[in-house]
């Protein structure tokens, strides 16, 4: 190439003149002009779309605000407001529940398919179950409860009948309190496990054979080889997964919304959906004191968990 | 799943694995899981082809009597709510949100990947800690901002903010990353600027990455469900997913068979992209964890 062996050509030659060092510093100049461009829309966008709307949401939690008439400073009122309302300890209490279930019950499942495809089997199956558990991600996860939801209709249902079929009585998935909640955390795992089966298989490719290896001469069982060497080594993705899934319970809306509406009465309603009734009836000042108190929680937990995280991550480099 | 050139290029890679005796221990696990997983959709796909009638009878006829495509037919020509123009307006918005979105994360990463400048590096980590901002708290907020330009119950007020992704620069700068330096250096010594450099060296080498992220941000985009209902109010703005849900509301004889055959016509795009992209995509994910 050319222009490849110019430059060799260049760095090697002892010349230090003053003019091959204008030359740089305009060169400089212009690369950093050029760098502030191309970032710019990403800075705009981040400024205009996250960071001002962030401090906007936030302070917005202090205010009484209708639409109709301008923005009220009222204190600390919306938060009183919220502390005392028993439908927002409702919707607390799922969101702990949601938490536990979803991320434990996406964790295991996906850490499960990833060690089955990781396994001894041929390559063809490896890819071929891969793409099956891959696709549900990428689907709408509205338009996939409207069909879950037949499926789970408690007399015409598809699942109870199979269930009928082994013997089960037929279970009210979206229509009892005590079910709603595992329906919706059965039809979000299914839409959403297969993007973590992808980043526990990655980081299960990453773990070097001969450590297994060596375990099998010291005599280690299938179990211990698991928890001694797999899942240290696999504890940052564990980890990042753990935070996704957090902050992912936050986010759940769709299929709560679609199944159940939240409903019977709040047994399904989620933060997000109680923020979003909020705002539905131009409460915009208590849905941001909503949304404030939520992103408060997020970062505390996000904070503990990173602190947390220095005893049992590990990572390669320590 | 694996073509044909796929396969032969990956014998020669790697060795044939056969299946053995312990080897049916996760194979049945994956195969009862991957039933599992397929079901609601396969279900969805029969249940949209059923004569009406006979779409949930007790005892369920899994495998469709009689064939009724025109029940797709039916839906797309709904009387109360027109399907059709709801997958022109998600389409509309998908588009132009990708378009975007590649060009200005292209833009961004290769800037952060490739070029010196000053704070570089503590304005892409603060970038990425927006990625950990859970969306809730932007939404009334940039409603109110919508509200304020008059972009409400517009396509714009969903497509303007989702011009940048942030995610989309993380994943494009990983491999810029990989990218060896020669050959920007070879293409600066020829005099090219950093333009030239991007669109004829840079890009093509990214490709597939663009192409993934295309994938990706088109098929988010094509689905999503709160921020439509949040920003449009006029019906005929509404994106397919929210016409779904309206379908829902009509009763009468086919209503449940037309909403499955509605449901699959929405998939259908994404089955599309994902057979024909799916390791790449796969590929880019684990890529972008880049957890060590």
């Amino acid at each position: 190439m050319n222009g490849f062996e110019q430059s060799k050509a260049i760095n090697t030659t002892q010349s230090v003149g003053s003019s091959r060092s204008l030359l740089q510093w305009n060169q400089r100049r212009s690369d950093i002009a050029w760098a502030y461009l191309l970032i710019l829309p990403t800075i705009l966008g981040f400024l205009i779309f996250i960071a001002g709307p962030v401090i906007a949401g936030l302070g917005l939690a202090f205010f009484r605000y209708d639409i109709v008439s301008a923005p009220k400073f009222i204190g600390l009122a919306n938060f009183e407001r919220l502390a005392a309302d028993p439908r927002a300890m409702v919707v607390l209490q799922n969101t702990v529940y949601y938490t536990f279930g979803m991320v434990i019950f996406d964790l295991v499942l996906a850490m499960a398919l990833a060690v089955a495809i990781n396994s001894k089997i041929p390559h063809m199956l490896k890819r071929f179950y891969q793409a099956i558990f891959f696709f549900p991600i990428l689907v709408s996860g509205a338009a996939i409860a409207i069909v879950w939801q037949l499926l789970l209709a408690s007399d015409i249902g598809i699942i109870n009948y199979f269930l009928g079929q082994i013997g089960i009585e037929k279970i009210p998935w979206i229509l009892a309190s005590d079910w709603v909640k595992p329906s919706v955390i059965m039809v979000t795992v299914w839409n959403g496990v297969g993007f973590n089966m992808i980043l526990i298989l990655a980081g299960l490719q990453g773990i070097p054979n001969y450590l297994y290896e060596a375990a099998d001469i010291d005599g280690a069982n299938g179990f211990q080889k698991f928890s001694r060497i797999t899942v240290p080594l696999l504890s940052p993705v564990i980890f990042f997964i753990i935070v996704k899934g957090i902050i992912g319970v936050l986010q759940l809306f769709e299929a709560p919304f679609v199944l159940t509406e939240g409903g019977p009465g709040d047994a399904s309603r989620t933060v997000l959906m109680y923020l979003y009734e909020s705002f539905r009836q131009l409460k915009i000042g208590y849905a941001s004191s909503v949304g404030f108190v939520l992103f408060g929680i997020i970062l505390v937990i996000t904070i503990i968990q990173f602190v947390v995280s220095r005893y049992w991550v590990f990572y390669d480099n320590d | 799943m694996s073509t044909p050139s796929d396969q032969t290029k990956n014998q020669t890679l790697e060795p044939h694995i056969p299946i053995t005796r312990t080897s049916l221990i996760p194979i049945t696990f994956l195969t009862i899981m991957a039933l599992l997983m397929m079901f609601p959709l396969v279900w969805m796909l029969s249940a949209s082809l059923k004569v009406p009638a006979t779409a949930m009878k007790i005892p369920p006829e899994l495998w469709p009597y009689e064939w009724r495509f025109e029940n797709y037919a039916k839906v797309m020509t709904h009387p109360q709510v027109p399907l059709l123009l709801f997958f022109g307006n998600s389409l509309k918005i998908a588009v132009v949100v990708t378009l975007g979105q590649l060009v200005t994360t292209t833009m961004a990463a290769y800037a952060f990947a490739r070029i010196q400048f000053p704070a570089r590096n503590i304005i892409f980590l603060i970038l990425l800690s927006a990625l950990m901002i859970p969306g809730q708290i932007t939404l009334i907020p940039l409603w109110i901002l919508m509200r304020s330009l008059g972009l409400i119950d517009t396509h714009a007020a969903l497509i303007i903010p989702s011009i940048t992704s942030i995610f989309g620069v993380f994943l494009l700068r990983q491999f810029f990353l990989q990218i060896p330096r020669e050959l920007s250096e070879a293409a600066k010594v020829d005099g090219a600027n950093h333009l030239r450099i991007l669109v004829q060296i840079m890009i093509p080498l990214v490709a597939p990455a663009l192409t993934t992220l295309a994938i990706i941000t088109f098929v988010g985009a094509w689905n999503n469900f709160l921020g439509p209902l949040i920003f449009l109010q006029s019906w005929e703005n509404f994106t397919w997913p929210q016409g779904i849900v309206m379908l829902r509301g009509q009763y009468g004889e086919g209503a449940i068979t037309q909403q499955m055959a509605a449901v699959t016509l929405g998939v259908i795009p994404v089955m599309i992209f994902f057979i024909a992209a799916n390791r790449k995509i796969i590929q880019a994910i684990s890529m972008s964890s880049g957890i060590k």
